[in-house]
């Protein structure tokens, strides 16, 4: 729009900061729209600076070249799930007195309640102590090993335990050749995921390893994998946003495995697994999550790319990493998510925010695809379903582009928004919104709420200081 | 600023809308009153009945707005508040369903009886459902409006060997009487002022319109007055006309009266009658009340019309 | 002992499904004998009063109200049902959602409104630069209407805008006008940009808000038309931003077929870039006319006509003349009451631009005088026994407080202490109006005029009202309510300085 348009066709003004003058155009019938403007959320100049000059000029261009390859990236990706293996077998040096866990990495001392104690329930059940207070003891003594998911191409939800004896299910990029793993959901309640570590929950565990985990296998070997793309579409249009609410993906999920099952299982094992699955909601999350690994790692390390290429919490701090800064993590104190409490329970009881399943967050669903899924929105206590939209738009503002095969119905099919880009996160101070569960702040009790938490906007501020650095001396 | 299309407009509408902006004045989950100029609209969501105050729109819920935003509207676009953005290009003015006319050649009685029936069956078991409210007020409130349906009947609805036709002036005491957007008072009214028009009662019409445009203006509600405007002009909701012309297909059909044959009930006047009773039960469905009390309007003129054909015959 | 407490909503309307729901709803609880929800027409209102339920406030309801009436056993319970009611209607219970899609930054609207060509900002200044930078990034022109934005930023935007072909407005530019729409300060125009379609077109290029804003008063008063007032801030012309926005703006309207001719409004612009600029409109092609405040005569350029203030300006661009009132004979009998003791004059002014034009129009006069915001050939010392025109504009003035042209009460206690003050024999004062100024700015003024009504000796108070019959606020409503109070309202600033010029001339 140059001057001269602006002189022929007289003003179509967007206005920024005082509505008066908004609401004066359009009391004599002028068109005008008003921003929402509030002032910059970040108070530090040098991180304004920095994600200015991230977002004018060359370097705009420069960056906008690159983000426009990692979308291309996301979106050309074709996740299928494939298999389901032992993590020892998959993931290299998981051996003996190693644990992988949640979010960015932290210390034994510094983990929260519900991680340790499920690294306690995880020691015992591989059998490298006899009961959880020896498996404590351990744990504290520095003879275990604790390392991200993230850095082994798995993710977890909640605590994201992975350990040797542990199946997975895998995720094969089929553009890319890449794989990623996550663990098997094990349904609602006590579970290890919530921190929980008793022998009900280690007893499932061990079901899972010895009886669902090989039929799995034996089901995906079978129908040679299961095209995840097309599943979230569907899904999106039944009411799932993938976090929160997977009711319509695991119903999918199952149309696809049971015939397949029923030919390659005996009929009284079939019948365990298929009703493990049906009695499980969430069941698709963990392959959700993988889907998302799988998407967003062929986009790491592409220079100069401001997109993020995961999001993650390990109870204690919230870590994002952004494609033009490699594998470098960039962490916060975690925020306590907002949101609704089981009976019994409250604000008290809740644990800070936790898990890798923001990976889904990453890649345009839960919290950023809310308009799919008003029921969530009333769940996690975000309001209706047009507040549910106004989620959504607001992470348009801070996202690189559109999913133009994941659309949202509700919103004319607009795409859910794709490529979180962190100099939007800075210049706009609007953060993503995350969907979670809420977990007990002490070890064992398990899931006690829903709600929304935004990752914290000093992330993406050091990010931005740090992307800048990297391009302003290359 | 979320986007959408008009449908379809009324030609009140259309006039409002040409004061190219003024404020919302109601807001509701599927609808918004707008004011331009002195007039009114309705502003709503697909499948918001046509009508002549009413805009339709793909919008699906407006209840995000607040009274008081403004509206304008400018290039066939229509903006409300800061939400949403309505293209007009290709609406469609929403115009009146051909109107069936009555026959004069054909003896009505039967069918005048049975249509009667039909509809006042259809009242009495609806107002069981909505009269129930408790309390001395709603009590009042239906006497009244029983009084001035009986009113209308005796004074208004009898103009004599002259066809002089007065509206007593006591009548006033039925606008804006009982609760709602629309009163029940003014729904009767509206029945009876739109049932003239269709079975060409010209000089009742006059005269109610005549008696409307000096009274209505100061009591009842604007929102409400409105709707009595459009009726002036002979227009009301699509689901009022549609049903009046079932009602005359039926009446023109009085050959087919109910002691035929068999094969005539059922060949012949069950497929008119049955719709004839959706058509009833959509516009009685139609609001909170107003569609039930604007039945009982068309009703009064009905009897009106049964009374003065069959005197004739 | 049965309570009856009624509530009227003034203009509110419920569904009727809504509205029985609740009414049912408060009916239930505890000690209501009675409760209603309807609108308040004369049927209603005869039926509520039957049903023994309507107390004095609920009939003075009108039919487009809604009354809630409650009748219960005792005051606790009737109260306790009415807050049940009004916290339902407040859409808590009865709506789905409250909240409101607006996007929060500049992209994101523009997003929804992709046709948008102009970003207004009006964030506090230490923003405003970074949202005017993004603008310009997103293609769109930008007016800057807040203060506070260094003279680096100002000129690394404006080589930014010429680079895209866009144009900054500002930043400090109160006041514009495209095709004839005003924006932020402005006045509104008659709906075609004022008069008849086969009168000249004017467009004008200002560095000030209320200069502009007078002009195009003027102008539009003396049948002249105004299709565009482009606001290019303060600075502009100094040599520092070397008038960049203005010779975009002489080219556009150079180029415009609805301009006929150019008026530009400033301050005496910087030794280099008024070469640069007087060049540039003498051979626009188009007749050009400049009103530049305090401008040497010697540096006038050929081909360009020079006006001497904002009303001269008016004339030359509209070829018609303003009404003169006989100053001498007015003067003479404002001064008849006054003693001889007053001869001080104190100007208190909202509009920065009228400030200077006042002092100019004094000094012309003969008359010196002091300034917190000093026009050439002004002195900034604020002495008590000066002459005084004050700038209530100015920043020390608006730290802290709201503008005057936005509060008049701002300038409530200036105003009555030159009122009480025995030396003073004028006070001359401006009344702004039209959008984004105060809904009614002369109330403010009347009501201490009213205070001083029974005094014999105070002093002649002239003001002057800067607007139209279309502005929200209404000219001659303004006007009136003024005159009314004992002020000689005058037709424009350059007569009411006149004038005032003239009774201080007089009592010496």
């Amino acid at each position: 729009m140059s001057a001269n348009d602006l002189i022929k066709n007289g003003p179509r003004v967007i206005g920024v900061g005082l509505q008066g003058f908004i609401d004066d155009l359009n009391s004599q019938g002028q068109q005008a729209v008003a921003v929402d403007w509030r002032p910059p959320a970040s108070k530090d100049l040098n991180v304004l600076a920095a994600a200015e000059s991230l977002s004018s000029g060359n370097l705009d261009k420069m960056i906008a070249e690159a983000n426009d390859q990692a979308i291309t990236r996301m979106h050309t990706a074709e996740p299928m799930l494939v298999d389901v293996q032992l993590a020892g077998d998959v993931i290299e040096g998981l051996g003996d007195h190693k644990i992988l866990h949640a979010g960015p990495p932290v210390e034994w001392e510094n983990m929260c309640g519900p991680m340790q104690g499920a690294i306690c329930g995880v020691i015992v059940l591989e059998g490298w102590a006899k009961d959880l207070q020896a498996a404590a003891t351990l744990a504290g003594s520095g003879k275990v090993e604790f390392e991200p998911n993230h850095h082994h191409s798995a993710v977890g939800p909640m605590t994201g335990m992975t350990s040797r004896s542990m199946p997975l299910m895998v995720v094969e990029n089929k553009t890319f050749g890449n794989k990623s793993y996550c663990a098997i959901n094990e349904g609602l309640g006590k579970v290890m995921r919530f921190g929980g570590n008793d022998d009900s929950v280690l007893d499932r565990l061990r079901w899972l390893e010895s009886t669902l985990g090989p039929l799995l296998a034996d089901t995906l070997l079978a129908c040679d994998g299961i095209g995840l793309k097309n599943i979230i579409a569907r899904g999106l249009s039944m009411g799932d946003e993938m976090h929160q609410r997977n009711v319509a993906c695991t119903s999918l999920i199952l149309r696809e495995l049971a015939p397949t099952m029923a030919r390659v299982a005996e009929p009284e094992t079939a019948y365990e697994v298929l009703k493990f699955i049906a009695g499980n909601d969430q069941f698709f999350l963990n392959i959700a999550m993988a889907m998302g690994k799988a998407i967003m790692d062929p986009v790491r390390d592409i220079n100069g790319s401001s997109i993020v290429t995961a999001m993650s919490r390990n109870g204690t701090d919230f870590g994002i990493r952004v494609s033009g800064c490699g594998d470098e993590w960039f962490t916060a104190p975690v925020e306590m998510p907002r949101g609704l409490y089981f009976p019994g329970f409250s604000e008290k009881d809740a644990n800070p925010d936790m898990g890798d399943s923001t990976i889904v967050e990453t890649i345009g669903l839960g919290g950023f695809a809310m308009a799919a899924s008003p029921a969530v929105a009333g769940f996690v206590g975000a309001g209706g379903a047009a507040d549910a939209m106004a989620y959504t738009n607001s992470m348009a503002e801070i996202s690189y582009s559109r999913n133009p095969e994941w659309t949202i119905p509700a919103m004319d099919f607009a795409g859910v928004p794709s490529g979180i880009d962190i100099r939007k996160v800075v210049n706009s101070g609007i953060t993503p919104t995350i969907n979670t569960g809420i977990a007990h702040r002490e070890p064992g009790i398990g899931q006690v709420g829903a709600g929304v938490v935004n990752a914290p906007l000093a992330c993406f501020e050091k990010a931005c200081v740090a992307l800048s650095e990297r391009l302003s001396s290359s | 600023m979320i986007r959408s299309a008009v449908l379809e407009y009324g030609s009140l509408a259309q006039i409002v809308l040409n004061y190219k902006h003024g404020n919302i004045i109601a807001v509701f989950d599927n609808s918004v009153y707008l004011n331009g100029g002195d007039s009114l609209c309705c502003l709503g969501v697909e499948s918001l009945v046509n009508g002549p105050v009413n805009i339709r729109t793909r919008l699906s819920n407006l209840s995000a707005l607040r009274v008081g935003d403004t509206w304008s509207y400018t290039n066939n676009r229509l903006t409300l508040g800061q939400l949403y953005n309505c293209d007009n290009t290709k609406a469609r003015l929403w115009s009146l369903p051909a109107k069936v006319s009555l026959s004069r050649t054909l003896n009505p009685g039967p069918a005048f009886t049975d249509c009667i029936t039909l509809i006042e069956s259809r009242l009495l078991a609806e107002g069981h459902i909505r009269n129930t409210l408790p309390g001395v007020t709603n009590s009042l409130t239906l006497q009244r409006l029983n009084y001035y349906q009986t009113l209308i009947a005796k004074s208004l609805l009898s103009p004599g060997e002259t066809e002089q036709y007065t509206v007593p002036s006591e009548l006033t005491g039925l606008l804006g009487c009982g609760d709602g957007l629309t009163p029940a008072g003014d729904d009767i009214l509206l029945g009876v002022l739109i049932a003239a028009f269709h079975f060409d009662l010209p000089k009742l019409a006059d005269c109610l319109v005549t008696w409307l445009k000096q009274h209505a203006e100061i009591n009842t509600s604007q929102i409400s007055y409105a709707h009595l405007l459009a009726a002036c002009e002979g227009q009301a909701i699509e689901h009022l006309h549609a049903m009046l012309n079932l009602l005359t297909i039926r009446m023109n059909r009085s050959d087919l009266n109910t002691e035929g044959s068999l094969k005539d009930q059922t060949e012949k006047v069950q497929p008119i009658k049955s719709q004839l009773e959706q058509a009833i039960g959509t516009l009685i469905q139609h609001g909170h009340s107003s569609g039930y009390y604007t039945l009982c309007g068309v009703l009064l003129v009905l009897k009106h019309l049964a009374g003065t054909t069959l005197k004739k015959s | 002992m049965s309570t009856v407490v009624n509530e009227v909503r003034k203009g509110f309307y419920l569904d009727s499904v809504a509205l029985m729901r609740l009414s049912a709803e408060i009916t239930s609880m505890g000690g209501i004998e009675e409760a209603v929800l309807m609108i308040g027409t004369p049927s209603n209102l005869q039926i509520m009063q039957d049903a023994g339920v309507l107390d004095s406030t609920g009939e003075s309801a009108s039919p487009n109200d809604l009354v809630i009436a409650l009748r219960a056993d005792g005051k606790s319970n009737a109260n306790r049902a009415l807050a049940h009611a009004n916290k339902s209607l407040e859409g808590g219970a009865l709506k789905s959602s409250t909240s409101e899609a607006r996007a929060r930054t500049l992209r994101g609207s523009l997003t929804a409104y992709p046709e948008a060509n102009l970003a207004l900002i009006s964030t506090p200044g230490t923003y405003a630069a970074r949202e005017a930078r993004t603008a310009l990034e997103l293609g769109l022109n930008v007016m800057i209407f807040s203060d506070n934005v260094s003279l680096e930023q100002e000129s690394s935007l404006k080589n930014l805008a010429r680079q895209n072909d866009l144009i900054v407005m500002g930043p400090d530019c109160g006041t514009a006008y495209i095709d004839s729409v005003p924006l932020a300060f402005a006045n509104a125009l008659a709906p075609d940009g004022g008069n008849s379609a086969d009168a000249t077109r004017t467009a004008a290029i200002a560095a000030s808000g209320t200069g502009l804003q007078e002009f195009a008063v003027l102008l539009t008063r003396l049948g002249g038309k105004l299709t565009h007032g482009i606001g290019v801030g303060g600075r502009d012309l100094s040599d520092a931003v070397g008038g960049l926005s203005t010779l975009t703006a002489i080219d556009l309207l150079a180029n415009d077929k609805n301009v006929d001719q150019i008026v530009l409004i400033s301050k005496p612009p910087g030794p280099d870039t008024a070469n640069l600029v007087f060049e540039k409109l003498a051979a626009c092609g188009k007749p050009v006319v400049a009103c530049v405040f305090n401008q040497a005569s010697d540096s006038e350029v050929t081909g360009i006509r020079y006006a001497s203030d904002l009303r001269n300006a008016a004339e030359l661009a509209s070829g018609e003349t303003l009404d003169r009132h006989d100053t001498q004979q007015l003067a003479q009998e404002l001064t008849g009451s006054l003693s001889a003791s007053r001869r001080k004059l104190v100007g208190l002014y909202t509009g920065g631009t009228l400030c200077t034009e006042s002092q100019l129009i004094l000094n012309r006069a003969g008359i010196k005088t002091t300034s917190n915001a000093p026009a050439p050939g002004s002195s900034a010392s604020d002495s008590e026994t000066a002459h005084r025109i004050i700038d209530l504009g100015a920043d020390e003035y608006t730290v802290g407080r709201p503008h005057p042209m936005m509060e008049p009460l701002v300038r409530v206690s200036e105003f009555e202490q030159s009122l009480d003050d025995p030396s003073i024999a004028v006070i001359l004062l401006d009344v702004v109006l039209g959008y984004g100024a105060h809904e009614n700015p002369a109330e403010a003024i009347v009501n201490s005029m009213q205070q001083v009504t029974d005094t014999k000796d105070k002093p002649v108070v002239i003001a002057s009202v800067c607007g139209t019959e279309f502005d929200p606020q209404g000219l001659h409503q303004q006007r009136d309510a003024l005159t009314a109070s004992g002020i000689t309202v005058c037709n424009c600033n350059v007569a009411a300085a006149e004038l005032a010029a003239e009774v201080i001339n007089q009592q010496s």
